[in-house]
């Protein structure tokens, strides 16, 4: 521009200015020493007009005039240099005056010399910057979001993506601190060190094909730490295409999995023991899908058998089979969610109590997906079946004792803690009377110290006591019970309460009673009648054989020289006879 | 009819050993009335014991009673069974009683002293046997 021979040819240069300054999109302008405007461009004329909304012409200037005064005093330290001969390069950051916009002009401040190398004029080259500015802005900010963020990204070449694989060009922090390595370690080297024997080889190769194509993806494998550590990660794989849309670079974002992995494996696991199953009815497609525990439970092949719904209902057993067609049509139809409990019967023809929950997917007002879970409650079930039953027993038990028996609960200081009906109905008491209370409110005094300290010493060691007791009512009658104290032990077999059983035995008391008295009585009179017959045997006998004797000697011996001693021996037995005859009277009558 | 027979009554019946006496004179059953008797066993025990070595004074036949006061015929009977291998005589003691009661018999089978029981009164026959025995 300043050779002598183009300086030489002004015309040249003015149709050159003509062409490629009036036009150019950028704006130019000239200014002379005394800050006059000796040349504007299109552009220049088009912009100030914008600036203004064509109401306002300009004198001075761009941007010594129509904006604050501190930037026109800007401006005008700008020219006072370039006079002294400066080129500056400025940008000047303003706000659009009309559109309000934030612009950025980069500006190219040049002075123009003439031979004598003295400034005469000032050119000024602007051009509108804003959207770069704007665009390296996002960058920065993209950036600074790449380098805090949590999740690692990796940045590598576009290629090769043969071995030995695409160079790392950027790592950020995040991925240091997910594998341990700094960034100068890895970078230059392939994303492939991170492999490992147990990265999933079948989803690397996906991964391969897929970027071959350029296309984006994600997979999840385990990869290796700088510390040999393995971990699983998720990431994903994005080209990125430069402006002119090719390829340059692979940008990875990856995450460290391992512990949603492990949950997810826990998850798995719990499902699988739990004996949890999914399932799904595609009603548009008319499919099935059981998951791999759905044909466990129904003890079919997940490879060869295919589920439909009808089939699937009828692995209920017949008299579950309405209960699940009511519940399947209401889903369908209504949309409403069901959660209940059936038999099914097995491949294998094994019956298993199972817990299946519904629910539905409507789409325009259609049912079009039903699905659920299907769990194996069996053992469960059963248990609770046996607990239901053995707990009726233990309530049928109870019943049939309360209505049989006088039951009650002490604590372990004999403290009463519980009374049956059949407790307050014989004792006449009010359970409330009752409660609180030790058995010395029923004493009768009947027994002897000792009866209790037995009983006391018994039960305490933890063995079962069981004898008859005579109680006392509230109203002072006496009543018997058959009693049996039965101590419930704690895990140190300590007894912690006493539950007493008594039977009513008032009644058979009385008549062993009455039994014993006429025992008594009889025994008496018995010993009465003994003596009676012993006086019988002994007392009459004796005058008795007497008499038979003297009767055989007279009637013997007809001519007997003392017949009249023996006579007077006659009558002598006879009235003592006759004498002990009385007495046995009398005797009989203090029998009655 | 030479031979002696010894014959003792043990019974407070003081009618009964008069008729007995009379029944055993009048049969002529022994040559010489020889008959001792005591009205309980005390009395009875007491002359044996004191001539348990005297066999002429000792009687060959006992006529026992149960029912006597002091000491009856079964106090009599163990207290005489303790002295028996000291009496210098073969003594037969027979049970005679007006008691008709079974026990008493039962009772009495239990003592190897006491050879039989006889209820009263005592058959003519019966008596001829026991003296004869020794005749």
């Amino acid at each position: 521009m300043k050779s002598p021979d183009q300086l030489a040819n002004k015309l040249d240069l003015s149709q050159l200015t003509n062409l490629f300054i009036d036009q150019s999109k950028e704006l130019y302008w000239i200014v002379n020493l005394d800050f006059e405007l000796i040349y504007k461009n299109n552009s220049y004329i088009s912009f100030v007009n914008e600036i203004t909304n064509k109401k306002k012409k300009l004198h001075k200037p761009l941007f010594m005039e129509g904006f604050d005064k501190e930037r026109s005093e800007k401006w005008n330290a700008y020219f006072k240099k370039a006079f002294l001969g400066e080129s500056l390069i400025i940008e000047e950051y303003f706000t659009h005056p009309v559109t309000g916009k934030n612009k950025v002009f980069r500006i190219h401040i040049e002075p123009l010399k003439n031979d004598s190398n003295s400034v005469f004029a000032i050119v000024c080259r602007s051009r509108d910057i804003t959207e770069i500015v704007n665009e390296k802005e996002r960058l920065k900010l993209f950036e600074n979001v790449i380098i805090n963020t949590n999740d690692a990204v990796l940045i590598t070449e576009a290629e090769p993506l043969d071995e030995p694989g695409p160079k790392i060009v950027y790592v950020n922090a995040a991925f240091t601190k997910m594998t341990g390595y700094e960034a100068y370690e890895v970078i230059g080297k392939t994303p492939r060190i991170l492999q490992g024997p147990n990265s999933d080889k079948a989803a690397l190769a996906e991964l391969g094909k897929a970027i071959r194509n350029w296309q984006s993806y994600e997979i999840t494998t385990i990869n290796y730490k700088k510390n040999g550590e393995e971990f699983w990660i998720n990431f994903s794989c994005t080209p990125v295409a430069n402006e002119k849309g090719w390829y340059t670079h692979w940008i990875a974002i990856e995450r460290d999995v391992t512990e949603e992995k492990k949950l997810k494996e826990l998850n798995l696991q719990v499902s699988r023991l739990a004996k949890i199953g999914s399932w799904e009815v595609d009603l548009i497609h008319q499919t099935v899908y059981w998951s791999e525990e759905v044909h466990q439970i129904h003890e079919t092949d997940s490879k060869a058998y295919i589920p439909n719904l009808e089939e699937g209902i009828n692995f209920y057993r017949e008299d579950f089979r309405d209960l699940v067609k009511t519940n399947v049509e209401n889903t369908i139809a209504t949309g409403s969610s069901w959660d209940f409990e059936a038999v099914i019967v097995t491949v294998k023809k094994k019956e298993l109590w199972i817990r299946a929950i519904g629910d539905a997917e409507f789409k325009d007002g259609k049912c079009i997906r039903i699905y659920g879970g299907f769990q194996d409650i069996h053992n469960q079930k059963i248990a609770a079946l046996k607990l239901e039953k053995s707990l009726k027993k233990i309530k049928d038990y109870k019943f049939a004792l309360d209505q049989s028996a006088i039951t009650g609960i002490t604590d372990k200081m004999g403290v009463i803690t519980y009374v049956n009906d059949k407790f307050c109905e014989i004792s006449g008491y009010s359970r409330d009377e009752l409660m609180g209370q030790t058995h010395q409110i029923l004493n009768s005094h009947h027994h002897s110290p000792v009866f209790f300290k037995n009983l006391w010493e018994t039960i305490a060691s933890g063995n079962v006591w069981r004898a008859e007791i005579k109680n006392k009512a509230k109203d002072d009658s006496y009543y018997w019970v058959d009693t049996t104290i039965i101590p419930f032990l704690d895990k140190n077999n300590e007894p912690k309460k006493y539950l007493s059983i008594r039977f009513d035995i008032t009644k058979r008391k009385r008549v062993n009673e009455e039994k014993n008295n006429l025992l008594k009585t009889l025994e008496s009179s018995n010993a009465k009648l003994k003596k009676i017959a012993w006086t019988q045997s002994h007392e009459v006998r004796a005058p008795l054989s007497r008499m038979l004797g003297i009767i055989d000697l007279i009637d013997n011996n007809e001519d007997l020289d003392d017949m009249s001693y023996w006579l007077k021996q006659l009558k002598t037995s006879t009235l003592e006879m006759d004498e002990i005859t009385k007495k046995i009277v009398h005797k009989t009558h203090e029998l009655e | 009819m030479e031979k002696n027979c010894k014959i003792c009554f043990i019974d407070d019946d003081a009618i009964y050993k008069m008729f007995m006496k009379r029944v055993i004179e009048m049969n002529n059953l022994v040559p010489k009335i020889n008959v001792t008797s005591f009205d309980d066993g005390d009395q009875a025990y007491n002359f044996i014991n004191k001539n348990k070595q005297n066999p002429e004074e000792l009687p060959d036949v006992i006529l026992l009673d149960i029912n006597m006061p002091v000491m009856d015929g079964f106090q009599f009977i163990e207290e005489y069974s303790k002295i028996k291998p000291k009496i210098n005589k073969k003594i037969t003691v027979f049970m005679v009683t007006s008691s008709i009661d079974p026990s008493d018999m039962e009772r009495s089978k239990k003592f190897p002293e006491i050879s039989d029981y006889i209820t009263k009164p005592v058959p003519l026959e019966k008596l001829k046997h026991i003296i004869g025995s020794f005749g």
